[in-house]
């Protein structure tokens, strides 16, 4: 584990309560959500579950585990925003020889056994990740919209720059509030979801913006893809995963609000149907580019 | 059997081709080929294609070659074979002669060298 004895030196530091730590997290209808950070989505046991989900839902769709034209010797990766580590343990299956760090804020959605080329450490990106410059050679950050304040994109990209080795890649991927051939009852739940954002500052239309981001802070090759996926079971087992996926996400959002279940489980069951009856598709966005050689 | 697998000869001028070549076809494909588990498996061997290129580049030699496995090569004479179709259909323009032209080039040095 050469690659990471730095990692090793801090660990204790790492460990040590975070101010998110000390403030106990709410309950709201069952679900438990941070305090003290500006995270939309739950974090319980319900919400690993539909993280893991999620992460097969995506790579039926794309594929792959990532989008980056990524060297077979790809030694050292960094996720960002880690969450249950599923992708960081798919990773290390597809590159074993590689060394992989995950970072989130807590690290209770952890499995109790992990392969020796897996580490995991709390960190938070928006204050900064706890690592040298320089250290990785990709640099993967997903799904991370609902907990970045639309200010501090600027600062997390070059964050991720800093860390990443130059000719290092980075990977940034999204989804936004973009439906195509959907109707009135899904432009409902968006606007609903793009005001609650709103509230805790954070616009999720940035995501159309990744590549920008990622030029702005430096990097070269930059290359991005706004992938339209399609949305329900019309599509087959992709379709369903996606549509399951988001509905989960939508009810994750609602006690964040004062709308109350009826009424948004009504509003829910009229997109589903446009999803299903003019075939949908929902947009994620992706852009990856390259660390500048020194 | 390493010494039977199919080698491209490439200038830097001709792999930036082909890296624009290999772009433009995950591009296409992400966009107007629903999720299929062939579009999926056509866009992995690109993608891996595409960082085997970037690493001789790299490299900063002025030729190289670089060693395919038989489903890259297969893999490139259907994208150039798409892509040319792609462009065939497009409104007339210089862009458009253009790009004909440069994938043509690729599928006759596929073609030459694999």
């Amino acid at each position: 584990m050469v690659a990471f004895t730095w990692f090793f030196r801090r660990r204790k530091a790492a460990t040590l309560a975070e101010p998110w730590e000390r403030q106990p997290p709410s309950t709201l209808e069952q679900r438990t959500y941070l305090e003290q950070v500006p995270y939309l989505l739950p974090k319980d046991a319900q919400e690993d579950e539909r993280l893991r989900f999620q992460h097969y839902a995506l790579h039926h769709a794309f594929g792959n585990h990532y989008l980056a034209p990524l060297s077979p010797e790809t030694r050292t990766m960094l996720d960002v925003g880690c969450g249950t580590g599923v992708w960081a343990l798919d990773m290390a299956q597809q590159f074993p020889h590689a060394h992989i760090l995950g970072v989130d804020i807590t690290l209770s959605s952890l499995p109790h056994t992990l392969p020796t080329t897996c580490l995991f450490c709390q960190a938070d990106i928006l204050q900064g990740l706890p690592f040298p410059a320089q250290q990785f050679d990709f640099t993967h950050q997903r799904l991370l919209v609902l907990a970045i304040p639309a200010s501090r994109w600027p600062g997390v990209v070059r964050e991720l720059v800093r860390v990443t080795r130059p000719q290092g890649w980075i990977e940034l991927l999204e989804a936004g509030t973009t439906v195509l051939d959907a109707g009135p009852a899904t432009e409902r739940l968006l606007t609903w979801a793009r005001e609650i954002s709103q509230a805790m500052g954070i616009e999720i239309s940035l995501v159309t913006h990744l590549a920008d981001f990622l030029q702005q802070a430096g990097c070269q090759a930059v290359e991005s893809h706004d992938i339209p996926l399609p949305l329900g079971a019309w599509a087959g087992r992709g379709g369903e995963m996606l549509k399951l996926d988001i509905i989960h996400t939508l009810q994750a959002l609602r006690p964040r609000t004062n709308v109350p279940p009826a009424e948004f489980e009504a509003l829910l069951a009229a997109a589903v149907d446009e999803w299903e009856q003019q075939h949908a598709l929902y947009v994620f966005h992706a852009a990856y580019g390259r660390v500048a050689q020194l | 059997m390493r010494g039977s697998l199919p080698q491209l000869t490439l200038t830097r001028e001709q792999a930036a081709r082909w890296h624009a070549c290999l772009q433009h076809y995950r591009c296409y494909a992400f966009t107007a080929i629903f999720p299929c588990p062939h579009r999926n498996s056509t866009l992995r061997t690109l993608q891996t294609l595409q960082g085997k290129l970037i690493s001789v580049v790299d490299q900063q030699a002025a030729l190289f070659q670089l060693l395919l496995t038989v489903e890259e090569m297969l893999t490139l004479r259907v994208i150039t074979t798409e892509l040319l179709k792609l462009y065939a259909r497009q409104p007339e323009s210089t862009q458009r002669h253009a790009l004909l032209a440069d994938v043509a080039a690729l599928q006759a040095h596929l073609k030459h060298d694999g």
